[in-house]
């Protein structure tokens, strides 16, 4: 019964009685949660000005007209078959939705070649910290330290410059096509796995690891054997999310001539073919509700 | 397993080891001779899992040595067998074995050998040993705590040390695995000196030669099972940072502390109350 326990520790001389401390302590609690909750809405107050927020924009009657002039002009889609297969099949936006599925196919596979060596070297559980360090010498963890820096800068690198820019200079490289788009994902992309291969490293059970250090196992192999088989099933599932989302960014990259179906959104925007426009539109659902089934059946598999 | 105990003497001296400042051992001296069967109990945070560990050379001493036979301890002579939770989930059974014996494999080969074994029989033997051979192709996650004990066990044997420490081995079991858990660990045994750290105070007077209490870091005692007593026992919970849980559980000969009143009334019931 809670009364007695509280009595008797208190008989017992185990100190102030504990029920007292949370009385006193939940106001504060409370008042800390009702500062947190202000300072947000503050912040969400002053980020609405800054993106000059104004509802009423949505609903004057300019802007109703606009968009009920696009849906008009949009209908009946073009589903004409030299739209969606073109003269040769590889100039039709099937093959444009193909291009897009395979650039982001591609765009991942590299993408996670490049990540996994970044995200070894970005762990610091792997570098410097933890049981595989516990008995190393001060110039090792050190050197460990040095790496990790040098290796997280990258991949804050890699993933601040956005797909579209990166797009942008490989298609200036590399020229126009697909290939620019796939390495344009491949490394923005490295910079977002690389990250969250690295967290999930540094997230692991340092005991399991310990374990298999203890049977003899160099640092790499213990890295191997020890942490890696418990953050397999995370990284699967985290890279097929991405690869959604690849499939997503892939769609813009022919903005800049990257290849994919972001070639058609753009230029039916610019010459306003609507009913293109609207196809092209449908053609991206199509494709991401594929992914996202694909994804899923997949995830299930390898849960 | 290993060859006759005829070395492994295993030492502590003058040994003090600190966590964020904060002494998890201090100054412990103990000497544990070859063939030797030790259990260490203690209440939580005594410092008992620190102490296999710098046994084992996972962790280095601040101040004092620890020795096997007179040279620095390595992972190759003293065995830790962690607890059954530190398994790899997604591997086999007999992968996580075979990865207990990776540093007598080449370089290259120690990436390899647990995933495709050149050589699993000894892995097989091993789990055949504590009663598992026909788990050895189920992953780990599909194994009951007990059976992953077992393995753990297994993975710490691959290597052949002449140190055998267990850490917890009938942490998470019910009372009834945990007499078994013992018995596995006597029955894979060859005269290796044995160290475990065992919650169940009951077991460990039952099954083990020599017991020795660790609280707050240091060595409160270190006796034949035979001498331990109801106040030295009392005195090493009391003196420890927490209490246990489990003490009691085992069930086993001695029912220590039971309600007995003392000068100042009430105070002993209320702790056999807490400790329950």
């Amino acid at each position: 019964m809670p009364e007695e326990r509280a009595g008797s520790s208190a008989e017992a001389g185990l100190g102030p009685s504990t029920a007292v401390d949370e009385y006193e302590t939940e106001p504060l609690a409370s008042k800390r949660r009702l500062t947190t909750i202000l300072a947000g809405c503050l912040v969400l107050l002053v980020a609405a000005w800054v993106a000059e927020v104004d509802p009423l924009a949505l609903v004057s009657p300019g802007a109703r007209e606009q968009m009920l002039a696009f849906v008009a002009e949009g209908l009946p889609p073009d589903t004409s078959r030299d739209y969606l297969l073109g003269r040769t099949l590889r100039d039709g936006l099937l093959w444009a939705v193909v291009e897009t599925l395979a650039i982001s196919v591609v765009g991942t596979a590299l993408a996670v070649a490049l990540a996994v060596p970044l995200a070894v070297t970005s762990a610091a559980t792997v570098t410097h910290r933890g049981p595989l360090y516990a008995t190393a010498s001060p110039t090792r963890v050190a050197a460990g330290r040095g790496v990790y820096h040098v290796s997280r800068t990258v991949l804050s690198f890699l993933r601040s410059v956005p797909g579209i820019v990166w797009g942008f200079l490989f298609v200036t490289a590399i020229g126009l096509g697909p290939f620019a788009g796939a390495l344009a994902l491949a490394v923005h992309n490295a910079g977002v796995l690389g990250k969250l291969y690295a967290d999930f490293l540094e997230d692991t059970d340092p005991m399991t690891t310990e374990a298999v250090a203890a049977g003899g196992a160099t640092r790499l192999q213990a890295v191997c054997h020890g942490m890696v088989p418990q953050v397999t099933a995370t990284v699967a599932s985290y890279t097929l999310y991405r690869w959604e989302c690849t499939i997503r960014s892939a769609t813009i990259l022919g903005f800049v001539g990257a290849g994919g179906i972001g070639y058609y959104l753009v230029v039916t925007i610019q010459r306003l073919q609507y009913q293109k426009l609207l196809t092209a539109i449908a053609a991206v659902f199509g494709l991401v509700v594929l992914s996202d089934w694909l994804a899923s059946r997949l995830r299930t598999r390898l849960g | 397993m290993a060859e006759s105990a005829s070395s492994g003497e295993l030492a502590f001296d003058g040994v003090t080891k600190r966590f964020d400042g904060e002494a998890a051992l201090a100054d412990v001296s103990l000497r544990f001779a070859p063939g030797e069967r030790v259990a260490v109990v203690g209440p939580s945070g005594a410092g008992k899992t620190t102490l296999l560990r710098l046994a084992n050379g996972a962790l280095t001493p601040d101040e004092g040595t620890v020795t096997l036979d007179g040279d620095p301890v390595s992972g190759a002579d003293v065995a830790l067998a962690y607890q059954g939770e530190t398994l790899v989930d997604r591997r086999t059974a007999l992968a996580n074995v075979l990865s207990g014996r990776v540093g007598d494999c080449s370089w290259l080969r120690g990436f390899l050998e647990p995933l495709v074994p050149c050589d699993p029989q000894p892995g097989l033997e091993l789990l055949d040993a504590v009663g598992l051979a026909g788990k050895a192709d189920a992953r780990a996650a599909t194994l009951s705590a007990g059976e992953r004990q077992r393995v753990a066990f297994a993975r710490a044997l691959a290597r052949d040390a002449p140190v055998v420490l267990a850490d917890e081995p009938t942490a998470n079991l019910d009372p009834s695995s945990r007499a078994n858990v013992v018995d596995v660990l006597d029955g894979v045994l060859d005269g290796e000196l044995l160290v475990t750290v065992l919650h169940e105070v009951g077991l460990a007077l039952e099954r083990f030669e020599r017991i020795v209490g660790l609280a707050d870091g240091r060595v409160r005692f270190d006796e034949s099972a035979a001498e331990v007593s109801d106040e030295m026992l009392d005195d090493l919970f009391a003196a420890g940072k927490s209490t246990p849980d489990t003490r009691r559980a085992a069930g086993g000969p001695r029912q220590h502390r039971a309600a007995k009143p003392t000068e100042d009334g009430d105070e002993s019931s209320t702790r056999v109350r807490w400790y329950a």
